[in-house]
């Protein structure tokens, strides 16, 4: 954990620096984080052309405002929350939003459940993603990770510098509270 | 109450990821870097050492200024008047880098069919803006012209003659 802590200081410094080695750091952060930041994006926006548009703006925000992150979170929940506002504001004042072609839903609901209606897919997707941004932000992104990503506790460790126990309770809490939120009406 | 060991795939299931472009994320990160490579570091205006030593160069401009121009009677230490034409020919001589040559040489060239020399200024700018300026025949000169010109080199009719039998 520690190391994990030293490890991104020492990457941040690096990559504060702007210089060679910094572009060869931003690289393989890009190479590495862009698949979960995509379709955390992509599950906002539901158009791949959106989200391409709403990733690089990610990108390049993060390169350019390396100075304003404090330290206070992982680095990946900092670009993450960043993703996350560019896609919800890009959705707000992207007209094209409602010409373009959208993804179908994110799940479907299993038929014959006892204490949940009968949503449809759009409905119980809606639905799902209220529950997750009513979390607190980190187990929302924990549950995101594991559920859609289907991402392992190990590599979810290193990303987000949280031991693995912890991470497998945050998953479990948010799944409980998920499926209060469905039946809650 | 719902059975709290539920898992969620046991109350939803997930639908297949849309489709993105083959290779998608390998062209993501080289448009991205070779976006990132293309933008300089951008430096603060306050950061940059250029912009001190002008800052500094034109305070200097300006108290110097104040020293040399009185603001309060808003009257030069030095008058044009002051300066003889020899100061003036020679400092030009000196300068003349300073100067746009062509646009001296119209000057001189609309002074001299100029009725008042207060009229300078407009006759160059007409100059300047006339396509044919330079295209003043001597047969459009008028007879006064002419004699107003050669009174202006101090030759006369007689001096003009004797050169030309020369």
């Amino acid at each position: 954990m520690q190391n994990n802590d030293s490890n991104e200081t020492a990457l941040l410094t690096t990559l504060r620096s702007k210089d060679v080695d910094s572009r060869r750091v931003f690289s393989t952060l890009v190479k590495k984080y862009s698949p979960a930041l995509y379709w955390h994006i992509r599950r906002i926006t539901k158009n791949h052309e959106i989200s391409n548009d709403v990733l690089q703006n990610v990108w390049i925000k993060v390169w350019q405002h390396l100075d304003q992150f404090q330290g206070d979170s992982a680095f990946f929940t900092w670009i993450y929350r960043i993703a996350r506002n560019e896609a919800l504001n890009t959705i707000k004042k992207e007209q094209r939003h409602l010409t373009l072609v959208l993804d179908g839903p994110l799940v479907e609901l299993i038929p014959g459940q006892k204490h949940i209606k009968e949503y449809s897919g759009e409905e119980i997707s809606l639905k799902l993603q209220a529950a997750i941004a009513s979390l607190p932000e980190k187990q929302g992104m924990v549950f995101e990770l594991k559920y859609f990503d289907e991402m392992k506790y190990s590599e979810m460790s290193k990303l987000l510098n949280t031991s693995e126990g912890a991470l497998k309770a945050s998953y479990s809490i948010a799944v409980k509270k998920i499926q209060e939120f469905l039946i809650a009406d | 109450m719902m059975n709290e060991e539920k898992h969620m795939d046991d109350i939803l299931k997930k639908q297949e990821r849309p489709e993105i472009p083959e290779k998608y994320f390998e062209s993501f990160h080289d448009q991205l870097m070779q976006k990132i490579s293309s933008e300089s570091k951008v430096i603060p205006l306050y950061k940059r050492p250029a912009v001190w030593i002008s800052s500094i160069a034109a305070t200097i401009l300006v108290i110097i200024g104040f020293s040399l121009f009185n603001p309060s009677d808003n009257q030069p230490l030095i008058a044009m008047e002051d300066l003889s034409n020899e100061e003036v020919y020679r400092y030009i001589d000196e300068n003349i880098d300073a100067f746009d040559s062509e646009l001296i040489q119209e000057v001189l060239y609309a002074e001299r069919f100029t009725e008042e020399p207060g009229d300078s200024l407009k006759k160059k700018s007409n100059a300047a803006t006339s396509p044919d300026k330079k295209a003043v025949s001597f047969e459009e000169l008028s007879r006064e012209d002419i004699l107003k010109y050669l009174q202006q080199e101090e030759l006369t009719i007689e001096e003009i003659e004797e050169e030309i039998e020369n």
